[in-house]
């Protein structure tokens, strides 16, 4: 406790942590998307959720960090986490830094809630802004599918 | 790199085996179809070694650390891939119900795979002649091995059947990949 007290006081004497923050996330932000995929994906809900809300919290990467919430959701796949994932989802997508996975995830959602309006424009806006996607002709499929359904 | 509970080679008698004891192998011959679970049927095209657990068979020729052919004939919503583990939190993947192709091999690979490798070229399948789909995993041990997998399933009467074979990228993955190109065409529902 005494040696941790005496580095708070050294980094406070230097500023704090407030001043090198900016240069922080400035290191970690290439490497963040693919930690938070390892976080989310130990399934450790409980331990993901209170990180992703600080991380939601500091406003940094709001796209990726609401994205990731979607993805905790997603996995974790409680009564209402369907309709928290659609939601967390689209936060993502009012953010530039929301990556593209986002849309597909959100488009596949809204197949299964039935929204074939939303799910056709989300998959399509994956395709066009991925058109080499590793999913590409599953993603078509499903496209079909809803085309078929809405005949 | 992320160290999995159920990661393919740290649990590669754990998958063969199963708090049941140790599994018993036995011989699936070259010349007689095969049922997998009393839910699918292959013909083997050749001589190989079966281990059977609660779940799954896995099928090799020169050990499963080298190739390794592992069924899933019928998984259940709500199941993961592989048992609970023996203690500790049980925070498997499951499989669920409506799964969008993307999200099952998603499921995989969390599952099998140490290293979350993405799925490549995902596409559609006709597997045990359902509208089904297909995958390509590639990934490097925490040991350093790079291995490469083939993972082909579908959705028949709301359960998850999948086929996924995996072996050492170096002279194993190409050694038996035509014959389980053929396994893989006479999968049939039993």
């Amino acid at each position: 406790m005494v040696r941790l007290q005496e580095l708070a006081r050294s980094v406070n004497a230097r500023g704090g942590i407030g001043r090198r923050r900016a240069e922080y996330l400035a290191q970690i932000e290439p490497l963040l998307s693919v930690s938070l995929g390892d976080e989310v994906s130990r399934r450790d809900f409980p331990a993901t959720d209170v990180l992703l809300r600080r991380l939601v919290a500091t406003g940094a990467r709001p796209g990726t960090a609401h994205f990731f919430q979607g993805e905790l959701y997603r996995l974790r796949g409680l009564s209402e986490d369907g309709q928290r994932a659609i939601g967390a989802y689209r936060q993502a997508l009012e953010f530039s830094d929301a990556p593209p996975q986002t849309l597909r995830n959100l488009g596949l959602l809204l197949v299964r809630s039935d929204d074939r309006a939303g799910a056709r424009s989300a998959l399509e806006r994956y395709l066009e802004l991925v058109p080499d996607a590793e999913d590409r002709e599953m993603v078509k499929v499903r496209l079909g599918h809803i085309e078929e359904v809405a005949r | 790199m992320t160290t999995r509970p159920y990661a393919w080679l740290v649990c590669a008698l754990a998958l063969v085996g199963c708090a049941v004891g140790p599994p018993r192998p036995a011989l699936i011959e070259q010349q007689h179809s095969a049922v997998i679970g009393g839910a699918l049927t292959v013909d083997p095209q050749i001589e190989w070694t079966s281990l059977r657990a609660e779940g799954h068979e896995t099928w090799t020729v020169d050990g499963t650390a080298l190739d390794a052919l592992v069924f899933f004939p019928a998984v259940a919503d709500g199941e993961g891939l592989l048992p609970p583990p023996a203690k500790g939190p049980d925070t498997r993947p499951r499989f669920r119900r409506g799964m969008s192709e993307t999200e099952i091999a998603e499921l995989v690979v969390d599952t099998l795979f140490p290293g979350r490798p993405q799925p490549r070229n995902l596409r559609p399948f006709e597997f045990a002649r359902k509208p089904g789909f297909r995958f390509d995993v590639d990934y490097v041990t925490p040991g350093g091995l790079h291995r490469k997998a083939l993972v082909a399933g579908a959705v028949v009467q709301d359960r998850l059947r999948l086929m996924v074979y995996v072996a050492v990228a170096l002279h194993y993955f190409a050694e038996y990949r035509d014959v389980v190109e053929r396994i893989l065409s006479s999968v049939q529902l039993h």
